[in-house]
């Protein structure tokens, strides 16, 4: 076999790769990888999460699994990147920039096809009991390693909804800080005007009084965090830090380049908490159930994600904060690749994908692959419990050990989930 | 082929010419069908029914998947690639691959050794879909963890140095569980930092790893005051409001990788101290007074550097239009 006498020219060799790149799709392997961020320090470096959730079921097939040419794929089209084989739904326009920054998941699986039982799992790695509840990794984190800021809470929650992220059967000071609308800043922050700062100090003093003899009756373990908690808000309160949940102070093109919605805004919020030590931001972006005209709604909905993630990885890196930022983008199940007959599709436990970078994730690369239909797993699957071990591996929590629940009943954080390391390589 | 294939080992020794890397697709691909194919490759490209020991020669994706989980291939390390090795074995030796028909030749053999010293690139060849997806284990072009190997033999600091050297306002934990090495911070910004909050890290000096002085009021005089530390890789001053006397101020830092100086006014007066540290791989200066030029003649002079400092938003969507 020889080599061909004259070497392909440039336009001809970029039409065989482009084509081998339409035909062949997702068999084209990522050969080549990105360096580190950080040039330097492989392995995982995150202190502080941002979890970006996708609620009602992010259909896979139309954003980070797209399946070009194969009769699933419907009207969503397919960009390229930079990296062979990682193609991405073409509303990605300005994430496929972005592709020296993640990895990719395409082998998720979970066992709950319901909204709730599926969102609960994927928050906690545990299935849905009447007995128990379990903490979400934000509040494992919280426990574990303490917040940073001596002032600020360590796990927020915006525009999450109330079923999500919390501590379980940890103590109640794990739980988020929930924030409704990221414009309008940390709600009941500010005491009325008509309180002064006597009136105020009276109103504490009786309020600790009451409480004092409470807890003289019996102690009691959710009072006492009650107690803490409104220590904490009061802290809180008085801190400078507490304009971390002001975004007034943002630029108005910065906020223009996240989106204006509120789910532009709240990565905006979350970017600014992680700047001031808060370790754990969740922000929700709801509307992917779509049983109906999947196409036309989310032409409107990845965009919007687009532009949030893009620009939360971009401004994350250039304060030299994506290094021990994790930034994951997850949802509770995929879609099914078939199309129903409203043009929706349905839930899909089976086989969907999430988005990790920062915080040591080596940039570039794909983790798992299924079939030339989406429909099926056929390399390296990834369990829901497995996906969080990976978290809290690059978190660097401990995943062997065990942890009490009140009722003496062992857990570890990410049950019996195993990290894909290979991420943070 | 032969004739080929001598070109390329000559390059190898630089004779004046353009070294010349072995094309995958042209020069190796033609051996391992000759000599492997027949039990490593799927049934019709003229394998058996299942590929022997698990191990697929017929796609880069196979390839890199090794044998059941064990790698055959480690780019850049012939001899950790038993691709190469069991093929170099001696012609009586059990194990030499192939098991079965003529060995390679000695050309041959060459051959696939310099393609995997140069790096074991694929070029544009895919061959049969499948395999792994990704590589394992860190790629062959990073260096070894400098965190790891700047923890080796180092006993880690006593509770008491740690102690001193927090004060009542610094955090001082493990880089990563388990490692000697320091992550030093001060978590309490409203009450900033003064000259003795930095001399005290003299206790711990040699086990500083990541500084992060974010946020903190940074002056010339505080910083003056920063002990010298040989394993320094990372050193967080992102708005601190430093300014180019303060910067001037640092001690050398050997081993100083990553530096985030964002949001500080610093300026082009401050190129020339951040070319002394001579380990500087990463700098982050967004929203600093240093201009196109200065990132210029910082790039210049390191070529390796990645500086951040002009980040690219997404243009502002306009719903209506869409």
């Amino acid at each position: 076999m020889q080599p061909p006498s004259q070497p392909l020219d440039p336009s001809r060799r970029r039409f065989l790769t482009e084509a081998a790149r339409s035909f062949l799709g997702l068999s084209l392997l990522p050969l080549q990888s990105w360096p580190k961020l950080p040039g330097d320090l492989p392995g995982p470096q995150a202190r502080k999460m941002i979890f970006l959730y996708m609620n009602g079921g992010m259909s896979h097939l139309d954003t980070l699994d797209p399946k070009p040419g194969a009769a699933t794929q419907g009207e969503t089209e397919v960009l390229g990147t930079k990296v062979d084989g990682i193609q991405l739904s073409a509303h990605f326009q300005n994430l496929v920039g972005h592709v020296d920054k993640f990895a990719l998941i395409r082998s998720l699986h979970s066992t709950q096809g319901a909204h709730a039982t599926g969102r609960y799992f994927l928050h906690t790695s545990f299935l849905q009991r009447g007995t128990i509840r379990h903490p979400s990794l934000g509040a494992w984190l919280s426990k574990i390693d303490g917040p940073l800021h001596p002032n600020l809470p360590a796990h927020v929650a915006v525009n999450a909804g109330n079923d999500t992220a919390s501590a379980g059967f940890l103590s109640a000071r794990h739980n988020p800080l929930p924030i409704g609308d990221p414009g309008s800043g940390l709600q009941h922050s500010r005491r009325p005007n008509h309180v002064d700062d006597q009136r105020a100090a009276r109103r504490l003093d009786r309020l600790q009084a009451m409480n004092q003899k409470l807890a003289k009756q019996g102690q009691n373990a959710g009072t006492a965090a009650y107690a803490q908690a409104y220590e904490q808000a009061l802290k809180l309160m008085q801190s400078r830090d507490l304009q971390a949940f002001q975004l007034d102070s943002e630029p108005q093109w910065l906020k223009e380049a996240y989106g204006q919605g509120r789910f532009g805004q709240g990565c905006l919020l979350a970017r600014r908490l992680v700047e001031h030590d808060v370790r754990f931001v969740e922000v929700g972006l709801g509307g992917w159930d779509t049983h109906n005209d999947n196409f036309d709604r989310l032409a409107e909905l990845v965009p919007e994600l687009d532009q949030a993630l893009s620009a939360l990885l971009a401004d994350l890196q250039a304060r030299g904060l994506l290094e021990e930022t994790l930034v994951v983008l997850a949802s509770e199940f995929g879609r099914t690749p078939k199309i129903n007959d409203r043009t929706g599709r349905d839930h899909f436990p089976q086989a969907f994908s999430a988005l990790l970078a920062g915080g040591g994730i080596r940039g570039g690369q794909v983790h798992g692959q299924t079939d030339a239909t989406g429909e099926n797993i056929v390399a390296d699957p990834v369990s829901i419990p497995d996906f969080n071990a990976t978290l809290a591996y690059g978190l660097g929590l401990p995943l062997e050990k065990e942890y009490f629940s009140p009722s003496g009943r062992p857990f570890r954080v990410a049950d019996k989930g195993r990290p894909v390391r290979s991420l943070f390589a | 082929m032969i004739s080929l294939c001598w070109l390329g080992l000559f390059a190898g020794f630089n004779l004046g010419q353009e070294p010349e890397p072995v094309d995958f697709a042209s020069q190796v691909l033609p051996i391992l069908k000759q000599h492997c194919f027949s039990c490593h490759a799927s049934e019709s490209l003229g394998g058996p029914k299942k590929a022997k020991a698990g191990l697929r020669l017929d796609g880069a994706g196979w390839i890199l998947a090794g044998a059941k989980g064990d790698q055959v291939l480690v780019p850049g390390k012939p001899e950790e690639s038993s691709l190469w090795s069991m093929m170099a074995l001696p012609a009586d030796d059990p194990d030499i691959m192939p098991a079965k028909g003529d060995p390679a030749s000695a050309e041959e053999i060459a051959l696939i050794r310099q393609w995997i010293e140069e790096g074991a690139s694929f070029g544009d060849w895919r061959g049969e879909a499948g395999g792994l997806t990704i590589r394992k284990g860190p790629a062959p072009d990073q260096p070894v963890s400098v965190m790891e190997r700047m923890a080796k033999n180092l006993e880690p600091a006593s509770q008491a140095q740690i102690k001193k050297a927090a004060g009542d306002k610094a955090r001082i934990t493990p880089v990563r569980p388990g490692s000697p090495l320091l992550h030093v911070e001060f978590p309490h910004k409203d009450r900033g930092l003064n000259k003795n909050d930095l001399q005290r890290l003299q206790s711990i000096a040699p086990w500083v790893a990541i500084l992060d002085l974010s946020r903190l009021p940074l002056k010339e005089e505080v910083l003056g005051q920063l002990p010298k530390l040989p394993r320094l890789i990372r050193l967080e001053m992102r708005s601190t409001g430093l300014d180019d006397r303060g910067l001037a101020a640092l001690p050398p830092l050997a081993e100083l990788r990553v530096c985030n100086l964002f949001g500080n006014p610093i300026g082009n007066a401050s190129v020339k101290k951040l070319l002394s540290f001579p380990q500087l791989r990463v700098l982050y200066l967004w929203k600093t007074e240093i201009t196109e030029a200065g990132v210029d003649s910082l790039r210049k002079d390191r070529a390796k550097l990645q500086v951040h400092w002009n980040p690219k938003f997404p243009a502002p969507r306009n719903p209506a239009s869409d």
